[in-house]
């Protein structure tokens, strides 16, 4: 870095259109291992992106953020080759960053923003992001930020995903006690149950798991609120409680035969593989088949997330979506990913009917063809039924990836709250606060299936206000 | 972790552990389970809570070693701790008062069904429990059930105590009854739930069962405890387990409880876990 | 002497001295028994076998009573079966048994298969040995149709400490065949009779484990148990197995015939061959696990800049070709583990001769003879089977230890004893036959070739050593038996002491086919350094290979999880285990033994020789075109034998253990068999680790 160590020019001479290229590892080999599919940068290349940024006076990639990160300040510094204080600038506003600089949609978000997406040279502000977390992580233990004075008030956080920890650490950050409540035997929640391996590998989750606990927060797993103690329990001994437990609610597409031996969803088939670790099986104590032709049904980024990890237990993949290519609601870079790794797409096809055996495995899909008509409600253009297209496809194993609702439990054992048609809590959208005293809640509980990032907005946001109330009155001695 | 107070045989294959679980005892309620992990690297799994203590902290189960997860929890001496014992989970057992409830239970279920008994007893229901075994020497708990219900009928299968025979005499029992049964609840293996139901379904008798299937989480997440009664797909972990045993797809619960057998046989043999139970 | 006697009204022919129940089998009448085993005295203990003979009182056994001229006997009258019945229902007294009457059983069977992992067997349902069992089959067959006494469980804890086998007495039966099988065969008595009266019932002395009380776990017991009490692990949760295919133990030269027990289209067990009393716990034990190992390779893996990329067998044949195409005959060479088939060798030798027009083929296993492999191959063109222990009036054991691997030699050397032959062996420390031989020499450890020689010279006639020497210049037909470690280690010695005493010889060399190997001249090999290219087929990667090497890797297993990184560019083929392909080797006594395939391969894995013939192909050479064994041995049979010579293979190639396959020990595969003891080759001569 010798010749880049000096000053970032205030305006470049020219502009610098030329997006750095993350390594990633080959096709052909990743399509086989768990090991991470990209590499992240380099910290000459990272300096190099870094530098083409125009460093904006009104910078629009932050309003892209829903966590507003301070996105030219932590640029700035990398171009500047101080690593440290882009670290710093960053977890101000985000404290997973090496979780979201993997798995956000940036080009939908803050580089979306981007002045230079105009003549397609934007920043690749993800990259640079994940860039600062694993430069954090290689340097030792993360420098802990200052703790305001306790304020001896206490927060109940239900759920250990995303939004949970978001909230965690900022109120912990803001003084006070922080209990994390988690049903699953470890924390993390779809980061470590879901998101698979080779595209957030688990050690970074444990990581920011472990930086959050020496912050301060404690942490129970293997506990659901909603039956080892319920949301009114809970609200005896804290003062405020968040949910943020997540859309965990499989969904199944409606057809015969979903119960047959071989269907699963993708919450079970992720579930088996990344929290159980079914992949080493029989190292590991939990089985998953070896299946040979495996049906992913969906275009999402978790139909994604099947599809490669099905390839990478040895089968061959077929992903069927209903609609063609660019109505795809997963990430192109992971649609690309999966591409590349030989994952079949087979678009404008509705599976219609699961066939199985005599001994109800299964055995193959009936599908209808689908041709695009009218755009709906979302923009995209509706698939129609081509009447009379029927048509068989073989399979083992049919995985349904189409989506999740939250899970019932806490609706269902918390009288009070305000649920609605589609079983999310009813919260205001800038607070998080729900429609019971003291009970805030966000992420895909709230907002339905949705991002990392949007949950960690909404952990955000319901920090911000679960402090302001706290705070509020008799004048508890918070720092604002 | 959950420390194991006690874990010993209470007739062979069957043991019964007691976990030090303050939050599950405080909460569990009669029909509930917990999933347990018995070491960092087991798999979950699913066992019906068949007794607890509030006061002490402790919950009670009673289970079958019957593959490699079971085996390692068999495996663990009391002083040992489990890695998760999550719960209560599931649905409790619908308690009323009914009239006269017939209670069966079998295998682990002669464990289940007593917390189940008493507190339909404790609701002023007559309470009459069946007992099902293979042989004298696999019952167990005769006491405790016995001052839950009003009744104790005992049937073994080589009529070494009580009524010789299977479940197969469930209607002769109903019949013999001095007040009818007005509900039926059944605790036990599937095939015992089956072949129970089928016996109540011409007595037009209401027969609640508790399905236990496969699990991962025990949460709703991963429906892997898919069933269809009545038609329609349930998840067993949050939907159940109890269900109306005549309305039940038993031969989907028997093949997808079979599902992974194949592995489930693979993973004893080269774990080799089932060497250190008793 | 025959005798006619009638049995169920039809005349018969017996020798005298035959027992009545001999003459009936021998004739195709069946009598039920239990505690009657093949080999063994009759015992009469179970009484199953009760008959009725005109002319006696009661009902005497069967097994127990001798035939006589113009006996009438009947053997399924009412009496007799009613009698059968009673005894039947005493035994159920004491053994779980409740799903034998039980109505429900099939379709309770049929609905809850899983309870088959059961961990304690409470009734046939849930037991290993059901649809095996003798006793379920006998009541069955009585028609009995109930219990009538009380059952009584005995509630002893099912003993699952050792490590190749539980034990459940509360299934036991007490017919003794265990105890007998252990103790008239295979003349140890680790088996007894524990207590008495009703609390009656079989343990080790002491109620020590097994591995305590000095067992080889040969195994016997199991078979020779009717009953479930006693099941190997491996099998226990399978049920009834599909079948049995003929085969032999590639685990050691003796290559004893097994008979290799399939389901679902895997092995999981291996018994002894028709007719052998036992196998050693290798080969009893050892198969299921090592061919079903999670390590096993499955695909056909390129390995490029260290990383391991799936690829197909066309592809890898294509590219194989591609290096060897180019590759100069001193750049390659190919090294072949003495665990594969003759027909392996002969294909590996074609191949290099006629395809890379290279050095031979080296053996792996050469490296362990670097102790003198000249006077090892003629020592072993000397060897003869272990049947000459028979004839022999004295059994000189050098080197020998037939605790565990090995142990069929224990029961012969015991027999030997008892006949009056002397029994000598020499080794440093504790092992069989030290105790019951009649001159037990203990060199100091790396003194024993001194020892040897001195024997052969007779220079010592002092003490133990005068005592020995004493011993051998009385014997008229001495048979020197060696072990393993000496055949390697000290050839030159034992080759002084051979011809010094005149005597005829038996050989153990530890590889499985290492006789196949010298027939197909694979055991000469002149030093080389190491080339650029390596095929190794089941052998284990040298040390410190150059970075521009290539190598394939042909083998089993994945030696090292870690292998792609160990080395920069080449292949892994997967290759088939002995246990699913035909094939044959040659014993310690030069016999050739042939094997067939009880399995399928797993994934794409091939026979060893076809995937030679696959790459030979690629490269365009004639010749390599067959399509099974037998085109390979009508080949061979064509070609004269080579003279058996084991030269000192080149430094770089690592010297295989006592007890690898395929270039790993075995141990590694299979668990319980590092629980035996610490394996001597544990440390030194292993390829490391990275």
């Amino acid at each position: 870095m010798s010749d880049q160590s000096g000053q970032v020019p205030k305006t470049p001479r020219k502009l610098d259109l030329h997006r750095r290229e993350m390594p990633k590892q080959e096709a052909a080999v990743r399509r086989r291992n768990f090991s991470e599919v990209a590499l992240g940068y380099a910290a000459e290349t990272a300096v190099e992106e870094a530098r083409r940024c125009l460093q904006c006076k009104k910078p629009s990639c932050v309003n892209g953020c829903p966590v507003n990160i301070n996105i030219p300040a932590f640029i700035h510094a990398i171009a500047e080759g101080d690593f440290q204080s882009g670290v710093r600038t960053l977890k101000r506003d985000n404290s997973l960053p090496s979780v979201c600089g993997r798995v956000c949609p940036q080009e939908d978000q803050c580089e979306k923003e981007c002045v230079l997406v105009k003549r397609r040279g934007e920043v690749a502000i993800g990259r640079l992001e994940r860039f600062l977390g694993d430069w954090e992580a290689a340097q030792g233990p993360a420098e802990l930020p200052e703790r305001a004075q306790p304020t001896g008030k206490k927060v109940a956080i239900v759920g250990g995903g995303p939004a949970g920890l978001t909230a965690a650490a900022d109120l912990v950050k803001l003084g006070h006690e922080v209990v994390i409540y988690e049903a699953l035997h470890k924390m993390g929640g779809v980061l470590s149950y879901g998101i698979p391996e080779f595209r957030l590998p688990k050690r970074i989750v444990d990581r920011e798991v472990e930086y959050l606990r020496r912050l301060g927060v404690e942490m129970r797993t293997d506990f659901v609120v909603g039956k080892t103690r319920s949301v009114d329990r809970l609200l005896e001994t804290f003062d405020a409680v968040f949910l943020a437990t997540g859309a965990g609610l499989p969904w199944f597409m409606e057809m015969d035969g979903n119960n047959m031996n071989g269907v699963y969803s993708a919450n079970e088939y992720l579930t088996r593989v990344n929290l159980m670790k079914a992949s080493d099986f029989p190292r590991a104590s939990t089985p998953i088949k070896p299946h040979k032709r495996v049906a992913v049904l969906g275009g999402g980024n978790v139909a994604m997330d099947c599809a490669r990890t099905a390839l990478r237990l040895g089968g061959e993949v077929m992903v069927l979506y209903r609609r063609s290519r660019v109505e795809m609601p997963a990430r192109l870079e992971e649609i690309e990913n999966a591409e590349e790794e030989g994952v079949i797409f087979r678009y404008l096809t509705l599976p219609i009917r699961t066939l199985g055996d005599e001994q109800h495995r299964v055995s193959g899909l009936e599908c209808l063809r689908m041709e695009l008509g009218e755009p709906d409600a979302s923009g995209r253009r509706s698939p129609v039924k081509v009447p009379n297209s029927e048509f068989i496809l073989p399979f083992d194993c049919v995985i349904h990836a189409i989506g999740n609702s939250p899970n019932p439990l806490i609706a269902a054992t918390t009288p009070d709250l305000s649920i609605s048609r589609k079983g999310t809590i009813v919260v205001d959208p800038e607070t998080g606060k729900s429609s019971k005293e003291r009970v805030w809640a966000g992420g895909d509980v709230a907002s339905g299936a949705a991002t990392v990032i949007n949950a960690m907005g909404a952990g955000r946001r319901a920090a911000k206000s679960i402090h302001d109330y706290l705070c509020q009155p008799d004048g508890w001695n918070c720092e604002k | 972790m959950f420390q194991l107070l006690e874990n010993k045989m209470l007739v062979p294959n069957l043991n019964l552990a007691v976990f030090k679980a303050p939050e599950v005892a405080a909460a569990a309620q009669p029909g509930q389970f917990v999933i347990i992990r018995p070491r960092e690297d087991s798999e979950r799994i699913p066992m019906t809570i068949s007794d607890w203590d509030a006061q002490r902290g402790t919950i009670s189960v009673v289970y079958m070693v019957v593959g490699k997860t079971t085996a390692e929890l068999a495996g663990l001496a009391a002083g040992d701790s489990a890695a998760t014992v999550v719960g209560p989970l599931g649905n409790p057992m619908e308690l009323a008062h009914f009239g006269h409830v017939v209670c069966v239970g079998g295998c682990y279920g002669i464990a289940s069904i007593y917390p189940i008994a008493l507190a339909l007893k404790a609701l002023d229901n007559r309470v009459t429990v069946v007992i099902e075994a293979r042989s004298a020497t696999m019952l167990y708990w005769q006491k405790k059930l016995r001052s839950a219900a009003d009744e104790l009928i005992v049937i073994t299968r080589d009529g070494t105590q009580g009524l010789p025979g299977h479940i197969d005499r469930l209607p002769g029992i109903l019949a013999g009854l001095a007040e009818p049964a007005d509900r039926v609840i059944i605790n036990g293996c599937n095939y015992l739930m089956m072949r129970g139901a089928q016996a109540t379904r011409p007595l037009g008798i209401r027969t609640i069962v508790s399905l236990n299937t496969l699990m991962i989480d025990g949460t709703g997440m991963c429906g892997v405890c898919r069933c269809t009664v009545a038609g329609t797909t349930k998840f067993a972990c949050v939907d159940g387990p109890h269900f109306d045993g005549h309305e039940v797809d038993w031969d989907e619960i028997a093949r997808r409880r079979q599902a992974y057998l194949g592995e489930e046989v693979q993973t004893l043999v080269s774990s080799r876990a089932e060497r250190m139970s008793p | 002497m025959s005798v006619r006697l009638k049995i169920n009204g039809r005349w018969i022919t017996a020798e005298r001295g035959q027992t009545v129940l001999e003459a009936a089998r021998a004739n195709g009448i069946e009598i039920p028994t239990l505690c009657d085993y093949p080999g063994l005295p009759s015992h009469g203990s179970c009484r199953m076998c009760i008959v009725e003979i005109e002319g006696r009182a009661n009902t005497p056994t069967a097994c127990t009573t001798p035939v006589d001229d113009g006996m009438v006997v009947e053997t399924d009258t009412a009496k007799v079966r009613e009698l059968r019945q009673d005894l039947l229902r005493m035994l159920l007294a004491e053994h779980p048994a409740a799903c034998l009457f039980c109505p429900e059983n099939q379709a309770c069977e049929e609905c809850m298969v899983t309870l088959r992992k059961a961990g304690v067997t409470t009734g046939c349902h849930n037991c290993p040995a059901d649809r095996q069992c003798s006793l379920q089959k006998i009541i069955e067959d009585s028609g009995l149709q109930s219990i009538a006494y009380p059952p009584r469980y005995r509630a002893l804890r099912v003993e699952k400490y050792d490590p190749f086998f539980d034990r459940d007495y509360n299934l036991c039966v007490l017919c003794g065949r265990c105890i007998r099988v252990c103790e008239s065969l295979h003349f140890t008595n680790i088996l007894t009779y524990a207590r008495r009266g009703s609390q009656t019932r079989v343990d080790t002395s002491f109620g020590r484990t097994h591995l305590e009380a000095g067992c080889s776990f040969c195994g016997a017991c199991i078979d020779a148990c009717p009953t479930g009490a006693l099941w190997e692990k491996t099998r226990k949760w399978y049920g009834a197995p599909d079948g049995e295919v003929a085969s032999v133990c590639p685990f050691c030269s003796l290559g004893c015939e097994i008979r290799l027990v399939h389901k679902n289209g895997s092995v999981i067990g291996a018994l002894p061959g028709e007719g052998l009393p036992a196998l050693c716990v290798k080969g009893r034990f050892g198969v299921p696990e090592l061919v079903n190992h999670p390590d096993r390779l499955k695909d056909v893996l390129h390995v490029s800049a260290g990383e391991a990329v799936k690829s197909d067998w066309n592809e890898a044949s294509r590219l194989a070709a591609e290096v060897l195409s180019g590759c100069a005959p001193d750049d390659f060479a190919l090294i072949v583990s003495a665990n594969c088939s003759s027909e392996d060798f002969y294909v590996a030798n074609k191949f290099t001769r006629q395809v890379m027009r290279s050095a031979p083929v080296y053996l792996s296993a050469a490296a362990r003879y670097r102790g003198g492999g000249q006077a090892s191959a003629r020592l072993l063109a000397l060897s003869q089977p272990l049947e000459a222990l028979e004839s022999a009036d004295l059994i000189f054991c050098l080197g020998l230890d037939a605790q565990y691997y090995q142990s069929v030699v224990e029961p012969r050397l015991r027999q030997a004893k008892e006949r009056g032959a002397k029994l000598l062996t020499i080794h440093a420390g504790e092992h069989v036959p030290g105790r019951f031989a009649d001159v037990w020499l203990q060199p100091q450890p790396f003194s024993e070739g001194e020892m040897i020689n001195d024997l052969a010279e007779g220079r010592d006639d002092r003490g133990q050593l005068g005592a020995a020497l004493h011993l051998l210049s009385e014997a008229r037909k001495p048979v020197l038996i060696v072990g393993p470690d000496y055949l390697a280690r000290l050839p030159e010695a034992v080759e002084r002491l051979q011809k010094a005493a005149g005597a005829g010889l038996v050989a153990l060399p530890a590889e499985g086919n290492l006789m196949g190997s010298l027939r197909a001249g694979i055991g000469a090999a002149p030093a080389g350094r190491l080339p650029r290219v390596l095929y190794l087929i089941g052998a284990a990667l040298p040390h410190d290979l150059p970075g521009d090497s290539f190598v394939l890797i042909q083998n089993t297993h994945a030696l090292q999880a870690e292998l792609p990184h160990l080395f920069h560019e080449g292949l892994m083929l997967p290759m088939a285990a002995f246990s699913e392909t035909d094939g044959s080797l040659v014993d310690q006594s030069g016999k050739m033994k042939c094997y067939s395939a009880a399995a399928a391969p797993p994934g794409e894995a091939l026979p060893g020789w076809k995937i030679l013939c696959q790459i030979a192909q690629a490269l365009g050479k004639p010749g390599f075109d067959y399509g099974c064994v037998d085109d390979i041995r009508a080949e061979m049979a064509g070609q004269a034998a080579e003279r058996p010579e084991i030269s000192s293979p080149p430094e770089w190639i690592a010297a295989p253990g006592e007890h690898d396959y395929h270039g790993a020990p075995l141990d590694k595969w299979v668990a319980g068999l590092g629980d035996l003891q610490p394996s001597p080759q544990e440390e030194g001569l292993r390829v490391p680790v990275a």
